[in-house]
C-alpha cells in the first residue's frame, strides 16, 4: 500500500458542501454500528469521516458508501457527539459530484450559493432572448412550424439539441472521471480476485447482467431503498420511497413521452406542431408522469419545509432549488397541456408566460443536473453498477479458481 | 514480658485449684446455611465435645449475631473457659470481633483463635459433604491443639516522638507538611534542591481551575515560610535512616552543590533566626511521609528522532519554552513552526520487545496519567496563541479522563488531527532536512499515512525516582513500575508497608497535582493520627530471641528485611558473648529469622515451632466415626 499524504484542510473545504460538525467526531463508530446498510466490506459513516479527516479526497469520492447512503438520519440520531454524520454523508456526495465535474461550475456554486442564481439568470436571458426574439425560420425557411404563443418550433428543439449536446459532454467527462478514480484509487480493503483477468466473453456477460440488474433493482424499481431505507413514516403519510419513485417514475414517463412524440410526430408525421386530441396515448403518457411528478415534489417540498421528521429535517439549498424546479417543470408543463384543450380565447395572455416558464425551469433543471446534488441520477447508478460488477468478478473468480496472482498480504493490525 | 504473663496464667490455674484441665469453648457458626448445608455442624460440634479439654461445645445459626456473641460471653463467665475458638468465616471477616468478645468477658484477646470453615472449607468443597466434615472437625482439633499452647500476649507499647519529616518540598510535600503543622506537629521538611516546589516549577496551568502553577506554587512556599511549626532543610538529602515508628532517625547532608539563589522566593527560609534547628544534622523524628516526586522520562538518542533533530522536543520542554516565549507567530531555534505533531506514551506503557526500556532497565509499562491532558492542553495553548498553526495528535488511547475531557473537546473544536497509532508499531521519524512521521492509522484499518511537519513535541512519561538511601535503608517496596507501592491499595492507601511512613504524591506513581495534594492530605492526617498520641501499640506477634540459646550468629541479621535485629554484647560479665536482640517496633513478625536460626533461638511470639508442630499434629488425626 502506498503511504498516504494527510492533507489537514479537507473538512474545512468540504463545509461549503453541507452543515456537519465532524471537527468534533472521536471515530467511535456509534454511526457504523446504528447504520443498517452496514456490511463487512462496507463501513458507512465512520470510515468516511475519517478520510475526510485525514484529507484522502481520492478515496472518499470513490467509495461507494457515498452513493449507497439513503440519509435515514440514524446515525445523526445515535452521534455521542452531535457531529451529524448524516449530513456528512450527504455533503461528501456533493462534494463528489462537485469533484467530477470538470467545468468547475459545481464548485463555485457550492461555494458561493448566490453564483447558482447568476447562472440561471444569464441562461435565462440567452433562452428567453432566444425564443421571443430569435426567428429561426430565416435558417431553416420552415414558417409553418409555430407552436402556441407564437415560439418557433426549431428555437426549442435545435436549442435544445445544442445544449443538450453540451451538457451530455460535461457529463460524460464527469462520468468517465468517476470511472477512472474509482479504478484507479487503491480500494481500502484488498480484494482478492479483483485482479483477476477474465476473458472477454465472462467479463462481457458480468457487464451485462450487473447492467441489468442495477437497471431494473436500482433504477426502475429501486429494491434497495424500499428494503433497506429504515426511516419509517405514519402511515397517513407516503413513504420516502412512494415519493421518490414517483418523481423518478414521473421523469422517466416525460421523457419517454418526449422522445416518442418527437418520433412520431417529427419523423413520421412531419409535423412537429400538429395538433393531437387529448387520448392520443402519449399525450395521456405525458399528463400522467407530470401528474406523478408533481404528486411527488410537492409532498417532498411539504415535508422539509414542515420538517415532519428527521430526514426532512436538513435541506441544502441545492434541495430546495431542484425540488423547486422540479415542480415548476410539472405545474407549468400541465397548464401548458390544459391550454392547448381549453378555448384559446380563455387562455390566450397566459400562453406566453406559462410556456416561458416551462421551458426556462426544463431548461435550468438540466443545466444544473451535472452541477447539483441532481447529478446522482447518473453518478449514483453508474458507480453501484461498476460496484456490483467488480463485486461479481470477485465472486466469479472465487468460484472459478485459476492460477490468481499471489495475493498480497492483508494487513492486519491488533 | 512473657514471664510475668506465665506468672499470671500459673496464678489463675492455681486459684482454680480443682480443674485440672484447660476449659476451651467451641462454637461452630452454620453462617445461615453456609457453612451448614455443606458441613454436619452439630455432627462437628458433638466430637469436638468429647476432647477432654473441651468445656463447652455449641453450633449455632450466626455466631456473629448478638445472641450469638453474648452466648460466648456468657459462656466464658459461667464455664470459666479460659480459651475460646469459633469456626465460621474467614479471620479477616470476623477475628476482631470474637477477639473483642472474649476481651469483654475477661480474657486475654490473644487466647481467641479463629478457624476458617467457610471459605476454607464448605464454600470449596460443596459436593464432599463428609469430607468436609472431617476436614473441620480436625482444622478445630488443630486450633484446640494451637491455643493451648498460646500464652497471653499483651500488645507492645512504645513512645511517640511526636514530630514528623517530610521527604520532598514539591506540591504534595509541601502539602503534607502545612497539614501536619496545622494540627501542631512540628514538622522538618527537606528539599534536595535550593528551592520549594519542585515539578510545579515547570508546569504551566493546573486543571482544572487554570491556576499558574507557578503561583500556586509560591502561594504554597508562602504559607511553608510563614507556618513556625515548619522546620526547612533546604539543599538537603537524607544520608542515612534507621529506626522504626516512633522514633525514626534521619542523618541529613548537604548536598554538594548547595547554592541557594538570593533572588528565590524561598530563600528568606534559610535564614538561622527563622530555623533555628536548620544545622541539626540529625534527626529523630515519630513518623515520616515519603513525597520524594518523579523523574521524567528523558527519550533515548534517537527515539522519535529525539536529539537527532532539535526540533523534536519534549513536553515539558515545549512548556518551559512557551513559559517565557512572545511573540505572534511560533518561532523555535530561527525557524516559524508551522505544523506540529504532537506524540503519546513515549516512555510510558511500553511492551516488552517493543520498547527500549528507561535506563534503570524496567520496563515503565503503566500509563503515566497526566501527559494525555497536558498534551492537548498545550495543543490548545499553541491553537489559541498562535491560531494559524497544524497540530497532529498521534495518540495510542486518549485517557483525558473524567472532567479533563473539556481538553480533548477544544482540541477537536480545535481542528486538532488526531490519529490512532498501533500499540506495536510507534511512529517513524525520518529527519531529511525536514521532519516526517510514517504511521498507521487503526480506525481506517491500518492506513499508512504521512505528514511533514516543523515540530515534534514528545509527551514523555513520569518515571521512579532513582532509589534514595532512604529507600534502601528502611526497605520501603516498590512496585513492579518501580514507584513505592502502597500496604494495601485500597484498604492502606498512602501507607507503606513499613509502619509510621507514609506516601505522598508521585513518588508512588504518576498523579496530576489535584491527586498529589489529595495523598499529601490523606498522608499527613495518617502521620497526624499515630503522632498525636504519646505511645503506640504494636503487633505483639514479633520475633523474640531466647537469650539462653543465642549464639551470636547472626544469620538472623543478614535475613531481616526490615533491620529489626541488632547483634550486641550479651551484658555485664559476659564480654565478647554477642547475642541478638529484636526491635519490636521494626519487626514485622514475618519468620524469616525463624527459618535461619540453628539454634533455633529465635521465635515469632504465638507462632512458635512447638507450638506450630502440635497444631499439625492434631490436624493429622484420624477422625473416628
Amino acid at each position: 500500500m502506498s503511504v498516504l499524504k494527510i492533507k489537514p484542510n479537507l473538512i474545512d473545504e468540504m463545509q461549503d458542501y453541507g452543515s456537519f460538525d465532524v471537527n468534533t467526531c472521536f471515530n467511535c463508530g456509534t454511526c457504523t454500528a446504528t447504520c443498517p446498510l452496514v456490511k463487512e466490506d462496507s463501513q458507512f459513516p465512520r470510515m468516511l469521516i475519517r478520510l475526510a479527516q485525514l484529507g484522502q479526497s481520492d478515496k472518499l469520492i470513490a467509495s461507494k458508501e457515498l452513493w449507497a447512503c439513503y440519509y435515514c438520519g440514524d446515525c445523526s440520531a445515535s452521534c455521542p457527539r452531535e457531529a451529524d454524520p448524516a449530513e456528512f454523508m450527504m455533503a461528501s456526495r456533493r462534494y463528489a459530484i462537485a469533484n467530477y465535474d470538470v467545468t468547475g461550475i459545481s464548485k463555485s456554486i457550492y461555494k458561493n450559493k448566490l453564483l447558482v442564481f447568476l447562472y440561471m439568470l444569464i441562461t435565462g436571458i440567452i433562452i428567453t432572448a432566444g425564443l421571443v426574439y430569435a426567428d429561426t425560420s430565416r435558417f431553416f425557411g420552415n414558417t409553418d412550424h409555430k407552436l402556441m404563443g407564437g415560439y418557433y418550433y426549431e428555437t426549442i428543439h435545435y436549442g435544445g439539441l445544442v445544449f443538450g449536446s453540451l451538457l451530455g459532454l460535461v457529463i460524460l467527462l464527469g462520468v468517465y472521471k468517476m470511472y477512472r478514480n474509482i479504478d484507479q484509487t487503491e480500494p481500502l480493503r484488498k480484494q482478492e480476485g479483483l485482479d483477476t483477468k477474465l476473458s472477454l466473453s465472462v467479463k462481457a456477460h458480468l457487464l451485462w447482467t450487473t447492467f441489468w440488474e442495477t437497471l431494473i433493482n436500482e433504477g426502475a424499481l429501486q429494491k434497495r431503498f424500499k428494503r433497506e431505507d429504515p426511516s419509517t413514516q405514519p402511515a397517513h403519510r407516503p413513504s420516502r420511497w412512494v415519493i421518490h419513485m414517483t418523481i423518478v417514475w414521473g421523469f422517466v414517463g416525460l421523457a419517454a413521452a418526449t422522445a416518442l412524440d418527437y418520433l412520431v410526430k417529427d419523423l413520421l408525421l412531419n409535423d412537429p406542431a400538429g395538433f393531437v386530441p387529448i387520448w392520443y396515448p402519449i399525450r395521456l403518457l405525458g399528463i400522467v408522469s407530470g401528474l406523478l411528478m408533481l404528486y411527488g415534489t410537492s409532498y417532498s417540498l411539504y415535508f422539509r419545509w414542515k420538517k415532519v421528521s428527521d430526514y426532512y429535517n436538513t435541506s441544502n439549498f441545492d434541495d430546495w432549488l431542484i425540488l423547486t424546479l422540479i415542480w415548476f417543470v410539472g405545474l407549468t408543463g400541465f397548464l401548458a397541456t390544459l391550454f392547448v384543450y381549453l378555448p384559446q380565447n380563455l387562455v390566450l395572455g397566459w400562453i406566453n408566460a406559462v410556456l416561458i416558464i416551462h421551458v426556462l425551469t426544463v431548461s435550468w433543471l438540466f443545466m444544473l443536473l451535472p452541477f447539483t446534488k441532481f447529478g446522482h441520477m447518473m453518478y449514483r447508478p453508474l458507480a453501484l453498477w461498476i460496484y456490483d460488477y467488480q463485486e461479481q468478478k470477485i465472486a466469479y473468480a472465487q468460484s472459478h479458481p485459476m492460477e490468481t496472482p499471489e495475493p498480497s498480504p492483508v494487513l492486519t493490525i491488533s | 514480658m512473657i514471664m510475668s504473663d506465665k506468672e499470671k496464667k500459673d496464678k489463675k490455674k492455681a486459684d482454680k485449684t480443682e480443674e485440672t484441665q484447660p476449659r476451651v469453648g467451641v462454637y461452630v457458626c452454620h453462617c445461615g446455611g453456609n457453612i451448614s448445608d455443606v458441613v454436619d455442624t452439630s455432627k462437628v460440634s458433638k466430637i469436638i465435645g468429647e476432647d477432654p479439654n473441651v468445656a463447652v461445645s455449641k453450633d449455632f445459626i450466626f455466631m456473629c449475631s448478638d445472641p450469638g456473641q453474648k452466648m460466648i460471653a456468657d459462656d466464658v463467665k459461667a464455664n470459666h473457659l479460659d480459651h475460646v475458638i469459633v469456626a465460621s468465616c474467614s479471620p479477616r471477616l470476623h477475628e476482631m470481633t470474637f477477639q473483642r468478645v472474649v476481651s469483654d468477658a475477661g480474657l486475654n484477646p490473644f487466647q481467641y483463635q479463629h478457624v476458617n470453615i467457610r471459605e476454607q472449607v464448605s464454600w470449596v468443597h460443596s459436593h464432599q459433604h463428609e469430607e468436609a466434615t472431617d476436614k473441620s472437625i480436625r482444622l478445630i482439633r488443630g486450633a484446640i491443639a494451637s491455643v493451648l499452647d498460646q500464652p497471653p500476649l499483651e500488645p507492645i507499647k512504645k513512645k511517640m516522638i511526636q514530630s514528623a519529616a517530610v521527604i520532598g518540598g514539591g506540591v504534595a510535600g509541601m502539602t503534607a507538611a502545612l497539614d501536619l503543622a496545622n494540627r501542631d506537629i512540628p514538622v522538618h521538611l527537606i528539599e534536595k534542591g535550593p528551592v520549594l516546589g519542585g515539578n510545579l516549577l515547570n508546569l504551566d496551568k493546573l486543571y482544572p481551575m487554570e491556576i499558574d502553577a507557578k503561583s500556586f506554587a509560591l502561594n504554597l512556599a508562602d504559607k511553608v515560610l510563614k507556618n513556625p511549626a515548619i522546620y526547612l532543610h533546604l539543599d538537603t538529602v537524607v544520608d542515612k535512616t534507621e529506626g522504626a515508628i516512633g522514633d525514626f532517625m534521619l542523618q541529613l547532608k548537604k548536598t554538594e552543590e548547595s547554592t541557594v539563589n538570593k533572588e528565590n522566593f524561598a530563600v528568606s527560609l534559610t535564614e538561622p533566626e527563622k530555623n533555628p534547628d536548620y544545622d541539626i544534622s540529625v534527626l529523630h523524628v515519630g513518623s515520616f511521609i515519603m513525597a520524594t516526586g518523579h523523574d521524567l522520562y528523558e527519550p533515548y538518542e534517537g527515539e522519535y528522532g529525539y536529539k537527532k533533530s532539535p526540533f523534536v522536543v519534549t513536553l515539558p520542554d515545549l512548556i518551559k519554552y512557551l513559559n517565557i516565549y512572545r511573540g505572534n507567530t511560533f518561532v523555535y531555534k530561527g525557524k516559524e513552526i508551522k505544523t506540529v505533531a504532537m506524540i503519546h506514551c513515549v516512555g510510558s506503557r511500553q511492551i516488552e520487545g517493543v520498547h527500549q526500556p528507561p535506563p534503570s532497565g524496567i520496563l515503565n509499562t503503566n500509563c503515566s496519567r497526566v501527559c494525555c491532558t497536558t498534551t492537548l492542553q498545550q495543543a490548545n495553548r499553541l491553537k489559541s496563541l498562535f491560531p494559524k498553526i497544524q497540530i497532529y495528535d498521534l495518540y495510542r488511547d486518549i485517557r483525558t479522563y473524567g472532567e479533563k475531557e473539556h481538553y480533548y473537546e477544544e482540541a477537536s473544536k480545535n481542528n486538532v488531527i488526531f490519529i490512532k497509532y498501533p500499540d506495536e508499531e510507534s511512529p517513524e521519524v525520518e529527519i531529511n532536512g525536514s521532519l516526517k512521521i510514517k504511521t498507521r492509522d487503526i480506525i481506517t484499518y491500518g492506513l499508512e499515512v504521512e505528514m511533514e511537519v516543523d515540530m515534534i513535541v514528545l509527551a514523555v512519561g513520569l518515571i521512579p525516582r532513582i532509589k534514595p538511601h532512604i529507600i534502601t535503608d528502611l526497605s520501603l517496596p516498590t512496585g513492579n513500575n518501580g514507584f513505592l507501592q502502597e500496604a494495601h491499595v485500597k484498604l492502606r492507601p498512602v501507607e507503606s508497608s513499613v509502619q509510621g511512613v507514609f506516601l505522598a504524591g508521585t513518588a508512588q506513581g504518576p498523579k496530576d497535582v489535584r491527586e498529589s495534594t489529595t495523598t499529601a492530605s490523606a498522608a499527613a492526617a495518617k502521620a497526624g493520627a499515630i503522632l498525636t498520641k504519646e505511645s503506640i501499640n504494636l503487633s505483639p506477634f514479633v520475633a523474640v530471641v531466647d537469650t539462653d540459646k543465642c549464639q551470636g550468629h547472626a544469620l538472623c541479621v543478614n535475613e531481616c528485611e526490615y533491620n529489626a535485629i541488632t547483634i550486641h554484647d550479651k551484658g555485664v560479665g559476659e564480654s565478647g558473648v554477642k547475642i541478638a536482640s529484636v526491635d519490636p517496633s521494626a519487626c514485622v513478625g514475618c519468620g524469616a529469622c525463624v527459618a535461619v536460626c540453628p539454634e533455633q533461638a529465635i521465635q515469632v511470639q504465638g507462632y512458635d515451632i512447638n507450638k506450630l508442630e502440635k497444631e499439625i499434629s492434631a490436624i493429622m488425626l484420624e477422625v473416628k466415626q
